[in-house]
């Protein structure tokens, strides 16, 4: 019988998807959260460093914006000032206009001229007073036309020209010219501390300005920040930030990657783990059918086992009610028997004796042919008390109530050859031997018997015989002990060696020798109820020998010791 | 008082009442010998009815009792014969066809004083009872009575 469970396909089917699925789900949530925490990441430096370039560009933006209209303001403080005080001596303009350009380190001169372009006056930041005379021109030109901008940029050097107008209520009495160098402008404006960052400021027309620091090599023109400085010449200058070698370093830190690598093989491990998880709980669940299935077959042969023994117990219980039904039957006949041989001996017995008082106390009365016919009568009731007598011991040897000792059996075999032959007429000339016959077990009574009724037998049929000899001999055997009566009478026919032990069987004719026949059949009967058995052999004229077996006195119970001689060491 | 010695035979069976009888006359034994055909003529026979009658138990050797008896069988007889006082030592020797082993040992159990197997020989019929009625008066005689 093959105790392997079988796992339902579906079940199969079911397990695997899940064994796949699930952990592929969980591998692949890692995955995309690591990715997403990835991205995240650099997006929010991106944005952080996107935030910090405006901030810095507004702030820029502002300082330069504030520092152009301070300028602006001082200048035009200086126009305002000139005019109320009117043309004041050369050593006013000195002193004020020196004031102003210590200050101001980004005005690179300041001259004055009248409106018909005579008096200039001219001071530079090297304190030379000589103006250029194309300086003088474009001062004139300004003034003349009236519309004219007040700020002018210059084309080379990118530098800032100012023009003041000086006027009276009535009138325009001169202009004020300053030139102002932008890049100086702007150089104090813009923090240095900022090495992530590059700056660049460049004019309206694209000329550059002001420099700071070098954007990475290979930064496209799209990658920055803008942001527009409005000048009050209605021109614009534009500055711009671009990332620089240094922002790259930043941007590129491994620890994002790592982190990112990190994760991704966390995901897998955690996918592998819940693969395994899944491998195990299917065939933890495998098992469990398997185990369930070994269980159920175990129950099943329980159930079997169970039955069996219901089986077992009913056949018992048949067999011991058959052979009480066979026992009760037994005892029955038994009873019967018993009591038709007792209630038929005392009418014969009571024939017997009255044939003998008859033949005692009125012999003179009755001629010799009554007294022949009563003989007969005599003898035919004795026959029949014999007979009646023997069926008795036949029913007692059969009765069972027999006990079970130990029987010198040497001693009851001698007792019973005396028993035996006080009825034999001649028995004094019968030679008797016996060796030391091995003890059996039994009931002593019975087993007397058993002698009585051999030594019986061989009495009779060495009546007549020359040498009358009856011997006896016994050997121990394994369990069962063997005795042998022989004798050297007439024997019997081989042939008929089975028979001899049924009852009422009679190998000889009735006339010759008496007996009832039921001799050796109770003797076979006895040695039968013993457990043992009865033979006999001949070879039809010399003698006869009859075996019969007993269980010994060791028989299973205590097992003959066997003295095994033990050679002792010296401990020399 | 000086009468003989009684022998009391107890069976059912006539015939063996009469080779019984014939075999004690003949023999000898010193004793008057009485008969009773079943227990409760016994019982009638040695007054023991409880019906006033003195009972006459005086020199009552031995009794010979069967076992196989209608009304009564032997076995009753005997416990009720060792059951009363009276009656208690009186010898009851049980004569049967029965030799089982089983049959003897309850006799003695209940008191029986002896168990002889009925025998049915055609020499001296009966002879064996002589012997045992003539066993028990012996026994039952004062050593220096007699005449």
């Amino acid at each position: 019988m093959s105790l392997h469970a079988p796992v339902p396909a579906s079940l199969r089917r079911t397990k695997v998807r899940r064994r796949y699925f699930l952990p592929l789900l969980i591998a692949l949530l890692g995955i995309f959260a690591t990715s997403t925490a990835w991205i995240r990441a650099r997006d929010d430096r991106v944005r952080q460093m996107r935030a910090t370039f405006e901030v810095v560009a507004e702030t820029n933006r502002l300082a330069i914006s504030r520092r152009i209209q301070i300028y602006f303001n001082a200048i035009n403080n200086l126009s305002r000032y000139w005019q109320l005080y009117g043309l004041q001596s050369p050593e006013a303009w000195r002193f004020n206009t020196g004031m102003l350009l210590q200050s101001f380190a980004a005005v690179d001169r300041i001259a004055w001229i009248d409106r018909e372009g005579r008096a200039p006056r001219y001071i530079a930041q090297d304190s030379t007073e000589t103006m250029a005379p194309e300086f003088l021109e474009s001062a004139v030109q300004h003034q003349r036309s009236p519309g004219a901008p007040s700020v002018v940029e210059l084309a080379e050097g990118g530098e800032l020209r100012l023009f003041f107008q000086v006027r009276t209520p009535e009138d325009s009495v001169g202009v004020l010219v300053a030139d102002m160098n932008p890049a100086a402008v702007v150089a104090g404006r813009i923090p240095t501390d900022t090495p992530l960052l590059a700056a660049t400021v460049t004019g309206a027309d694209g000329r550059l300005i002001y420099q700071l620091g070098t954007p990475a090599p290979g930064t496209p023109g799209s990658i920055g920040m803008k942001s527009v400085i409005p000048l009050p010449t209605g021109n614009e200058w534009t500055i711009r930030y671009q990332p620089t070698t240094n922002y790259w370093n930043a941007m590129r830190s491994p620890w994002p990657n790592y982190f990112l690598i990190t994760g991704l093989m966390l995901s897998l491990a955690l996918g592998a783990l819940a693969f395994q998880f899944m491998r195990l709980r299917e065939y933890s669940a495998v098992l469990a059918e398997a185990n369930s299935a070994l269980d159920a077959q175990v129950r099943e042969l329980q159930a079997r086992d169970t039955e069996l023994s219901r089986i077992n117990q009913e056949l018992e219980t048949r067999v011991a009610r058959r052979t009480y039904e066979l026992e009760d039957t037994l005892r029955d006949l038994e009873t019967f028997s018993h009591s038709v041989s007792h209630d038929l001996r005392s009418p014969i017995g009571a024939v017997l004796n009255l044939v003998a008082i008859l033949e005692e106390d009125y012999s003179g009365r009755i001629d010799d042919e009554g007294m022949r016919l009563l003989g007969r009568i005599r003898n035919s009731a004795h026959s029949a008390v014999r007979l009646l007598n023997e069926l008795v011991q036949l029913t007692w040897a059969g009765s069972g109530s027999e006990e079970r000792k130990p029987i010198e059996m040497t001693a009851v075999a001698r007792a019973a050859f005396t028993d035996a032959v006080t009825s034999d007429t001649d028995g004094a000339k019968v030679q008797f031997e016996t060796t030391e016959l091995p003890r059996a077990v039994g009931d002593p009574a019975l087993i007397e018997r058993v002698f009585t009724n051999l030594f019986s037998n061989a009495l009779k049929y060495t009546r007549g015989q020359e040498n009358r000899r009856i011997a006896v001999a016994g050997r121990e055997g394994d369990g069962q002990n063997t005795y042998v009566v022989t004798d050297n009478g007439i024997g019997f026919d081989p042939a008929q060696a089975s028979r001899l032990f049924e009852p009422f069987r009679r190998l000889h004719s009735g006339g010759q020798y008496e007996g009832t026949g039921l001799g050796l059949a109770i003797a076979a009967k006895i040695v039968r109820r013993h457990g043992g058995r009865m033979w006999a052999e001949s070879d039809g004229a010399n003698g006869a020998c009859f075996s019969f077996t007993l269980p010994a006195e060791h028989n299973g119970t205590q097992p003959t010791a066997k003295t095994v001689p033990v050679q002792q060491e010296s401990l020399s | 008082m000086n009468e003989a010695p009684r022998v009391l035979l107890v069976d059912d069976d006539e015939n063996y009442l009469l080779v019984a009888q014939r075999a004690l006359r003949r023999s000898g034994v010193p004793a008057a010998i009485e008969t009773a055909r079943d227990g409760a003529e016994l019982f009638h026979h040695l007054g023991l009815n409880g019906d006033g009658e003195e009972p006459s138990l005086d020199n009552l050797a031995v009794i010979l009792l069967d076992l196989n008896m209608p009304v009564l069988d032997g076995w009753e007889v005997l416990r009720r014969l060792r059951a009363d006082r009276r009656t208690q030592r009186i010898p009851i020797v049980i004569i049967s066809t029965s030799d089982r082993p089983q049959d003897v040992q309850k006799s003695y159990e209940l008191g029986a004083n002896s168990f002889v197997v009925k025998r049915f020989e055609s020499k001296d019929p009966g002879g064996y009872l002589a012997e045992t009625a003539r066993y028990w008066v012996e026994l039952n005689r004062p050593p220096h009575g007699g005449e």
